[in-house]
C-alpha cells in the first residue's frame, strides 16, 4: 500500500457565524470574508504541512482545484504543485494534482502544457488527476453543465493525444477544435504522467476509467465506508467485464484522517474541525451541487433521495464516525480501519486528508507524523 | 382540453395541444413546469385556433440529439409552422417561449402575422441581471415568479403533493432550460443585433414586478424595435398569463385586432 497526503487548503480563519448566513460557502460567499494577511500566512502553513508529510515518509503529496470558495484556496493547483516540487527537490516523492477540472476550461491544451511543465520541473514525479469539478464550478464559470461529461471526455482525449502524438496535428471535436496541437515541452514520463480519477462514485466514471486502454486509478473521496466498498467492488466487476483482473493500484480511498495517542484524544482533538468541514465548508444546496446535466436525471433523483433529512440537521462527529466518512483514532485503531478496508476491497492507494476544516497547524503535524511513523509502516506490505 | 396531437421532426416526436376556433395562434410556453393557466388559454381559444406545443426537450416531447442551442429551437419552429401549413399565424410567447418566438421571427416573418412577447428572455440589458432561476430552490422559483404571495403559497401547497412523475417532469424541463439558457445566460447576443429584421406588429407584455426578467430590460427591446408597443401589467410578476389571465388575453386580442391582419 502507498500513502498520499492530501490537502484542500481551506480558509480556516472564517467567521463561521457570519458565513452561515449565506446560501453556501461556495460561489455566493462574498470574498470580503477573506483576509489576505491571514490568507498569505495560511498558504505558507499549508505548503509546509505537505512538505512535512513528504519528509516524514509519505509517498506523495496531493492538491486539488476548486473555485470561488472558502472550502479550498487552490483555484490554480498547479501553482501550489510548482512550489511543492521545488520544496521537495531531490526527494523520491510524487506530486499529485488530483485534479484539474477539464470541462470548465475553454482551452484544455493549457492543462496539457502545464502538466508537461510540472513533469519536467519535477523530473517525472507528477501524477495528473482529471476531474469534472463539482457542480458549483459550473455556476462560477458559467460553463454549461449539460455538456460536462462530453467536454470531460473530449478534453481528456485531446490532452492524452497532445502528450503522446507527434505534433503538430489537428484536433476536431464537438467542443474543442485546434488546427495546431504541438505541445512543448513533452512529458518526462513515458508515455505520459499517471492519470488518476478522483470520483464521488458514479457508475459512468467507473466504466470509463476501467476500460482496458485506460485502467486509471479511481480515488473515491468523501464517502461512507460502505459506499467505498461498493464502489471498489463495482470497479472490480467492471474490470472483469472488460476481461482483466483489477490491481489494487487502481483503487484509491481519500478521507479525512486523524491520528493521536489514544482514540479518546484523537476524537477530542479532531471532532469540531471535522464537523466544520462537513457542516460549514461543505454546505452546498442541491441547486449548486447538482446543476442540470451534471448528472443524469435518474442519478440526481437518487442523490436527492439519499440526502433527504441530511440538509436540515447538522451531522455530528459521531455520525461521521459511525458512517465511516472519516478515520480517527490511535495508531492501532487507524491501522485496523485501513487494514479492514484493504481486506474488503484490496485497495492500495490510501489518501489521508491530513488537514480538514479548522484543524490547526500543530495538530496537523502531530497527526501526520504519527501516521507516517506508526500507521503507514505496518501497512506498506499489504 | 382540446385535441392532443403530435408530429415527427427529424427523428423526434413533438406533442402539442390544439383548441378553439378562429385564426391560428401559436402559444410558445415559458420554461417553468406550471400547468397552463386555463383562464388564459380558454380566453384566447374563444377567438383563436390555439396551438400549444411541448417544446423539443420539454414536458412530453422528445429530447432530440439536434437540440443544442436556441437556434435549433428556432429552426424547429420554422419546420413546425411549415408542417402544419400555418402561413399567417399569430405568435405569442412567454419567457423562454418569447425568446424562441423572436428567434423564429428574425430568421423570417414569412408565416407570421403578429407577435406578442410576454417578459421574454433573449435580449439582455447590461446592469440589469436576470433572476438566477438555476440557483433558486423550487420554492424560490415559484415565489420569485409571482407578485401575489398568496397565489404562490397556494401553488406551493399543491406542488407538495405532486406525483413522482411530476417531479421528474420538473427536472426534465430544468435540464432542457439549462441546455438552451445556461450560457450565454438567457440571451443570444446575435438576436439583439438582428431584431430590426422583425417586420410584423410586435407587442411586449410585462409585469411591473418581474424578478426573473426585470421590466427594465424592455428598454433594450424598444431600442432595437422602436415601433413595438410595451404594455405593462401592474401588480404582476413574471407570469402575467397566470396572475392576470383575462387582462393578458385581452391585451393580446386587442393588439391583434388593431393590427388588422
Amino acid at each position: 500500500m502507498k500513502f498520499f497526503a492530501f490537502h484542500l487548503m481551506p480558509y480556516r480563519h472564517l467567521d463561521f457565524a457570519k458565513a452561515d448566513a449565506y446560501r453556501s460557502y461556495w460561489v455566493v460567499l462574498p470574498n470580503s470574508h477573506y483576509d489576505p494577511k491571514k490568507g498569505a500566512r495560511l498558504y505558507q502553513e499549508y505548503i509546509d504541512q505537505l512538505v512535512f508529510a513528504a519528509k516524514v515518509g509519505f509517498d506523495g503529496i496531493c492538491v486539488n482545484e476548486h473555485h470561488q470558495t472558502a472550502y479550498g484556496l487552490m483555484p490554480a493547483p498547479n501553482i501550489i504543485a510548482s512550489a511543492l516540487i521545488d520544496r521537495t527537490r531531490g526527494m523520491d516523492v510524487k506530486i499529485a494534482v488530483i485534479g484539474r477540472a477539464l470541462p470548465i476550461v475553454s482551452n484544455p491544451l493549457t492543462i496539457a502544457e502545464e502538466f508537461a511543465m510540472l513533469d519536467n520541473l519535477s523530473d517525472g514525479r507528477l501524477i495528473a488527476g482529471f476531474v469534472r469539478g463539482i457542480g458549483c464550478e459550473y455556476h462560477s464559470t458559467e460553463v454549461n453543465p449539460i455538456y460536462s461529461h462530453e467536454r470531460f471526455h473530449e478534453a481528456h482525449d485531446l490532452i492524452v493525444r497532445a502528450w503522446t502524438e507527434t505534433g503538430p496535428f489537428c484536433f476536431e471535436g464537438e467542443h474543442y477544435n485546434f488546427g495546431y496541437v504541438n505541445t512543448w515541452p513533452r512529458c518526462v514520463q513515458a508515455p505520459h504522467p499517471p492519470i488518476w480519477i478522483p470520483s464521488q462514485g458514479s457508475g459512468e466514471t467507473i466504466e470509463w476509467a476501467a476500460a482496458p486502454e485506460r485502467k486509471y486509478p479511481v480515488i473515491m473521496a468523501f464517502s461512507p465506508t460502505d459506499a467505498v466498498v461498493k464502489f471498489h467492488g463495482s470497479y472490480r466487476q467492471q474490470a472483469e467485464k472488460f476481461g482483466y483482473e483489477i490491481s489494487g493500484d487502481q483503487l484509491g480511498w481519500s478521507t479525512p484522517t486523524y491520528v493521536a495517542e489514544t482514540d479518546e484524544i484523537a476524537a477530542r482533538e479532531s471532532a469540531e474541525h471535522l464537523e466544520t468541514l462537513f457542516n460549514n465548508f461543505f454546505h452546498i444546496p442541491p441547486e449548486l451541487l447538482f446543476p442540470p446535466g451534471y448528472t443524469s436525471i435518474r442519478s440526481l433523483q437518487a442523490m436527492l433521495e439519499s440526502r433527504k433529512g441530511l440538509a436540515a440537521a447538522r451531522v455530528s462527529f459521531n455520525d461521521l464516525m459511525t458512517r465511516g466518512n472519516v478515520i480517527v483514532g490511535s495508531p492501532a485503531t487507524v491501522r485496523e480501519k485501513i487494514g479492514a478496508m484493504h481486506a474488503r476491497t484490496g485497495f492500495n492507494i490510501m489518501v489521508p486528508m491530513i488537514q480538514f476544516g479548522t484543524l490547526p497547524d500543530e495538530l496537523v503535524k502531530k497527526s501526520t507524523q504519527m501516521f507516517a511513523e506508526e500507521v503507514a509502516p505496518k501497512l506498506r506490505s499489504l | 382540453m382540446g385535441r392532443e396531437l403530435s408530429l415527427q421532426c427529424r427523428g423526434a416526436t413533438i406533442r402539442y395541444r390544439r383548441l378553439g376556433q378562429g385564426p391560428a395562434l401559436l402559444f410558445l410556453r415559458s420554461e417553468d413546469s406550471l400547468a397552463d393557466a386555463p383562464a388564459f388559454i380558454d380566453a384566447l381559444a374563444q377567438d383563436f385556433d390555439v396551438i400549444i406545443p411541448d417544446h423539443p426537450g420539454f414536458r412530453s416531447s422528445d429530447t432530440p440529439d439536434w437540440l443544442k442551442g436556441i437556434g435549433d429551437a428556432a429552426y424547429f419552429y420554422l419546420d413546425f409552422l411549415a408542417q402544419l401549413g400555418l402561413d399567417r399565424v399569430h405568435v405569442v410567447g412567454g419567457s423562454l417561449g418569447g425568446w424562441m418566438a423572436a428567434e423564429v421571427a428574425v430568421r423570417t416573418c414569412e408565416r407570421i402575422a403578429t407577435i406578442n412577447l410576454i417578459a421574454p428572455f433573449g435580449v439582455r440589458r447590461k446592469g440589469v441581471p436576470f433572476g438566477d432561476i438555476f440557483m433558486w430552490t423550487p420554492d424560490e422559483n415559484l415565489r420569485h415568479r409571482l407578485f401575489d404571495p398568496a397565489l404562490a403559497e397556494q401553488l406551493l401547497a399543491a406542488a407538495r403533493t405532486q406525483s413522482p412523475e411530476t417531479a421528474t417532469a420538473y427536472l426534465k424541463d430544468r435540464y432542457a432550460t439549462a441546455r438552451l439558457c445556461w450560457h450565454p445566460r438567457f440571451h443570444n447576443p446575435e438576436l439583439e443585433r438582428w431584431l430590426p429584421r422583425i417586420v410584423r406588429p410586435l407587442q411586449l407584455i410585462w409585469g411591473d414586478s418581474d424578478k426573473v426578467v426585470p421590466i427594465a430590460i424592455a428598454e433594450a427591446w424598444r431600442q432595437a424595435l422602436p415601433q413595438a408597443r410595451l404594455s405593462v401589467i401592474e401588480r404582476c410578476g413574471h407570469l402575467p398569463q397566470l396572475e392576470h389571465p383575462q387582462a393578458t388575453a385581452e391585451k393580446i386580442r386587442s393588439f391583434i385586432e388593431e393590427a388588422g391582419t
